[in-house]
């Protein structure tokens, strides 16, 4: 591939590889020696990760999941039979007392407050 | 496991390999090994299998490549300022664990394949892969387009101009000399 135009090239690249290969490590698979960066990699992660989730409990905790909406079914009764029905004016159906009758009967004139004392002659 | 007759072949071409990885991380030493060890992982646990479309050369240099990009990344990620403020309050127990001695992060290259490599480093991406693959690697314009995953005439395009930026700035070099 290398054209004879590249010489000066090739021949600068050439160096470089030399020195180089002599400075490469001695094959040796990942296997051969315990991994020390595993640990390290677990406990950066963990704080943050812990964070995270933290995080999320909040905002579930704060933000519950959306209002249902409300349904007839769940709202309370609005007219409840608590007692027994009575008239209304059931006192009007009695008969009329006379005024005689009521200013008899009374110490003083149903009228007034009991502090004035009046007579009707 | 993978087949015995596959890690003989990696074991044959790890010095290549290496030279490959150290391209991909630009030049980083300690990083290119890591590399290296987390794509032989890859094999070594059947995450990366061979399969017989392409040379196990160019399959391999491929795995090492993406296997670069993603370290690059998690690298990237690292160094952000976020995890280095992180990082304040939570030590990297590496440093206790390890016992190799810190590795010098850049090679003890001579002059001139140190000024190649910086070179190299000035081009774009591909044209700078492009370049390694086929002059350092002595691939082809096809192995070296499958490694990369882009087609032939986009390699081609690379290679043509990679020569050319690269000749410009060894001249420009010379010139300033």
């Amino acid at each position: 591939m290398n054209e004879s135009n590249n010489d000066d090239l090739q021949t600068l690249f050439t160096q470089l590889r030399k020195e180089e290969r002599s400075l490469a490590p001695a094959f040796r698979l990942p296997t051969d020696t315990p991994s020390v960066s595993a640990p390290v990699l677990n406990l950066r992660w963990l704080i943050p990760l812990a964070a995270t989730c933290l995080a999320v409990i909040t905002v579930l905790y704060l933000f519950p999941q959306q209002k249902s909406k409300p349904s007839l079914a769940a709202l309370p009764a609005l007219l409840a039979h608590d007692a027994a029905a009575v008239p209304l004016l059931a006192s009007l159906s009695a008969p009329e007392q006379s005024l005689s009758d009521i200013i008899s009967e009374s110490t003083t004139d149903f009228l007034l407050p009991p502090y004035l004392r009046l007579r009707i002659l | 496991m993978p087949d015995r007759s596959i890690i003989s072949q990696l074991e044959d071409m790890h010095v290549d390999a290496f030279g490959w990885s150290l391209h991909c991380c630009g030049g980083v030493r300690e990083l290119a090994e890591d590399i290296l060890q987390c794509a032989y992982l890859k094999v070594l646990l059947q995450k990366a299998k061979h399969d017989a479309s392409s040379s196990l050369k160019t399959w391999w240099f491929g795995v090492i490549r993406f296997t670069a990009s993603e370290e690059m990344r998690r690298k990237r990620v690292r160094d952000s300022a976020l995890t280095r403020l992180w990082q304040l309050w939570l030590p990297s127990p590496t440093e206790a664990v390890d016992p190799r001695p810190h590795a010098s992060l850049q090679f003890e290259l001579s002059e001139e394949a140190q000024h190649l490599r910086s070179l190299l480093a000035q081009l774009p991406g591909r044209q700078s892969e492009v370049l390694h693959l086929v002059f350092y690697q002595d691939l082809t314009l096809a192995d070296a387009a499958t490694v990369m995953g882009i087609s032939l005439g986009s390699v081609r395009q690379h290679y043509e101009r990679g020569k050319q930026r690269l000749r410009t700035l060894l001249e420009n070099c010379t010139c300033h000399e």
